[in-house]
């Protein structure tokens, strides 16, 4: 099923004032997509859903499942939950304490009335789905909380939704649990083919969860693409910070035109990196922009290159795999990974990146990135 | 000895000892109901036990006294369950929508049932007249219901809002209308609540004296507070093994309901129910 979001707003106001949690967000998801609404907390993804479920009224603008519009206050057309046939898992869980775990699953069956041989062999194939057939008898505060999250997806999908909402459903899970869930997610997404709303917070789950992702801060869709897009052509310095981790190096730089050359002069280090022709428009000339370059794309270099920095090595954090160093220069500290353990608290170094490997934003304070490269 | 036995001896001394307050009137009650003098705490009489004093509290049809338990019970059940049943669906739509000037109608509905009780009778003996309700059960559940409703309100209010949101929403989702949830959802959850606010409207109107005393005339709907005060007097004597007798008798829908009751009170049912 196609989902349609037009210029959609919700404004909350409390006695204590306005809160604009969406704010003209239009976004489309396509049919069998697994979409993820990504942000920090507060961002209004969890608002965006509730709406998109119908728990929460917009304020303006339009949503629409195919060409059945569900909410336009313009219009003046609402349709609450039930007439939407959406489902949701919360990060709660939200099981009904008082039913066992064969009738939680069974429950939206039973309240439309479904016939009665028909809820026990669809509650009982989607129990094998989720292997918890074994789990049928006991009351939710007898599961542990791996097994409540089955439960709450089953109960989700026994109806076969035309939309599948989740609002960090992984979030009280442990770390192992969590991984392993969300293999079995995507899975069980991609075999039975149902649009999917993904709320989180963790960019982790948003990368590999994701067809697409939606970025949003303050309310506001900050960008939309492939998880693939957003890391290697982050068009924000926000989405260069949020996506990867660890995070996107940002320096403030600006732009020296010398002849036919370009370079980006970054902070007061005078290290200059020369840009490419076809990598500086015109209109970037002599304007303040921030340069950015990954962790994993630094590399340390005993000979100064002509556009490196140079520092001292300022915290260590050994990731196992690799280690990732904290790097002090004249343009604030630098994050490095590096798979080489010889370096030692103090150590100084100098750090080199392959011009291809960076991108540009126009500054840090305004978020539209200008142009990137990579 | 000790500062933990000294600790644990004063909490029991001090428990014991408030016990003892709380129930020596009812051992005393229980004792002059069996007893066959009343007056059995003066040094000559000693106490020598009988059962006449219930056997005539329940046999003499003159007294009434079945008559009196019955209309307690009936009065005193459907005002608590209608309290109840209003009090939950306004608690519920004080805790789940949003409404403007929730506060102030809470505090407004306490203020309301803080109105002494007897600056109101004689306005409801007059519209209990003019309605014709006078001595009937509707003169009774009516005002009981309107007396009991702030407490159930307050208390459930209290407890439904500790009921997550999210189960009103997964019921959404699932399909089901306000009412529904409130139904299916809701009630089972709060059951406890639901049980205790119950429990406690019954008794306050089991033991309501004044508007039972002015709005009923003889046994067709007196209750058993009134009946048992107007004992005395009839036999020219205060019958005091009798009034005992039946006040006794008085307590026990009270005390079987708290133990029926007890067990659902207790169970926590809003366990697993989300994630903590």
């Amino acid at each position: 099923m196609t989902l349609t979001i037009e210029h959609l707003s919700k404004r909350f106001t409390t006695l204590r004032g306005r809160v604009d949690a969406v704010r003209d967000v239009s976004l489309v998801v396509h049919p069998g997509e697994f979409f993820v609404l990504l942000g920090p907390s507060g961002c209004g993804k969890s608002t965006l859903l509730n709406l998109v479920a119908g728990l929460e009224k917009p304020t303006d603008g339009e949503i629409r499942f195919e060409d059945q519009i569900m909410a336009a206050p313009r219009k003046g057309v609402f349709h609450p939950p039930r007439q939407r046939n959406v489902a949701m898992v919360f990060q709660s869980y939200a099981l009904y304490p008082h039913l066992n775990v064969y009738d939680n699953i069974a429950f939206p069956l039973k309240v439309v009335r479904a016939d009665k041989k028909n809820i026990d062999r669809t509650v009982k194939t989607t129990a094998a789905m989720l292997d918890i057939e074994n789990l049928m008898a006991r009351k939710p505060a007898e599961l542990s909380g791996g097994q409540r999250q089955r439960v709450a997806i089953a109960r989700a999908l026994v109806r076969r939704p035309r939309l599948f909402l989740l609002d960090e459903p992984l979030s009280n899970l442990d770390a192992q649990l969590r991984s392993r869930t969300r293999v079995e997610l995507k899975n069980l997404q991609l075999q039975l083919g149902i649009t999917t709303l993904y709320v989180t917070h963790d960019q982790t789950e948003a990368m590999t969860l994701g067809n697409r992702i939606a970025l949003l801060k303050d309310g506001l869709l900050v960008e939309v693409g492939t998880p693939e897009d957003m890391y290697a052509r982050p068009r924000s310095t926000f989405a260069a910070t949020f996506i990867g981790s660890p995070p996107m190096n940002l320096i403030s730089a600006h732009i020296r035109q010398e002849g036919v050359r370009v370079f980006a002069v970054l902070g007061d280090a005078q290290t200059k990196i020369e840009l490419k022709k076809h990598m500086a428009p015109d209109t970037l000339s002599q304007r303040k922009i921030t340069v950015g370059i990954r962790p994993e794309h630094i590399h340390f270099s005993d000979k100064s290159f002509s556009w490196g920095l140079s520092g001292r090595i300022s915290a260590i954090e050994p990731l196992g795999r690799e280690y990732l160093l904290h790097v002090q220069t004249d343009c604030g500290v630098i994050l490095v990974l590096s798979a080489d353990k010889h370096y030692k608290f103090g150590d100084a170094a100098a750090l080199g990146f392959d011009p291809d490997r960076i991108h540009l934003f126009e500054s840090r304070s305004n978020d539209n990135g200008i142009q990137t490269f990579d | 000895m000790n500062e933990e036995v000294f600790k644990n001896t004063i909490i029991f001394v001090v428990a014991g000892l408030a016990i003892l307050f709380c129930l020596a009137p009812f051992g005393y009650m229980i004792l002059t109901g069996f007893s066959r003098h009343p007056d059995f705490l003066s040094p000559d009489t000693p106490w020598v036990g009988t059962l006449s004093n219930f056997s005539t509290v329940l046999a003499a049809a003159s007294l009434h006294f079945t008559a009196f338990l019955r209309n307690s019970i009936i009065i005193s059940a459907a005002s608590a369950v209608i309290s109840v049943f209003f009090a939950s669906l306004a608690a519920y739509a004080i805790t789940r929508l949003s409404l403007p000037g929730k506060l102030f109608f809470m505090f407004l509905i306490l203020a309301l049932s803080m109105f002494p009780p007897v600056s109101l009778v004689g306005y409801l003996f007059k519209l209990m007249t003019a309605l014709g309700w006078i001595n009937t059960y509707p003169a009774l559940i009516f005002p009981y219901v309107a007396w009991t409703l702030p407490l159930s309100l307050w208390i459930l209010v209290s407890y439904f809002s500790r009921i997550p949101r999210d189960l009103d929403h997964a019921g959404l989702i699932d399909g089901c209308s306000r009412m529904q949830i409130l139904i299916k959802i809701i009630f089972p959850v709060a059951a406890p609540g639901i049980f205790a606010t119950l429990l406690l409207a019954f008794i306050f109107a089991f033991n309501e004296f004044l508007f039972a005393l002015m709005l009923t005339t003889d046994h067709a709907a007196r209750t058993i507070p009134v009946g048992i005060a107007l004992f005395e007097g009839l036999h020219g004597q205060i019958p005091w093994g009798e009034i005992m007798a039946a006040a006794t008798l008085a307590t026990v829908p009270v005390v079987v309901l708290a133990l029926i009751f007890q067990r659902r009170i207790i169970q926590g049912l809003t366990r697993g129910a989300v994630k903590e």
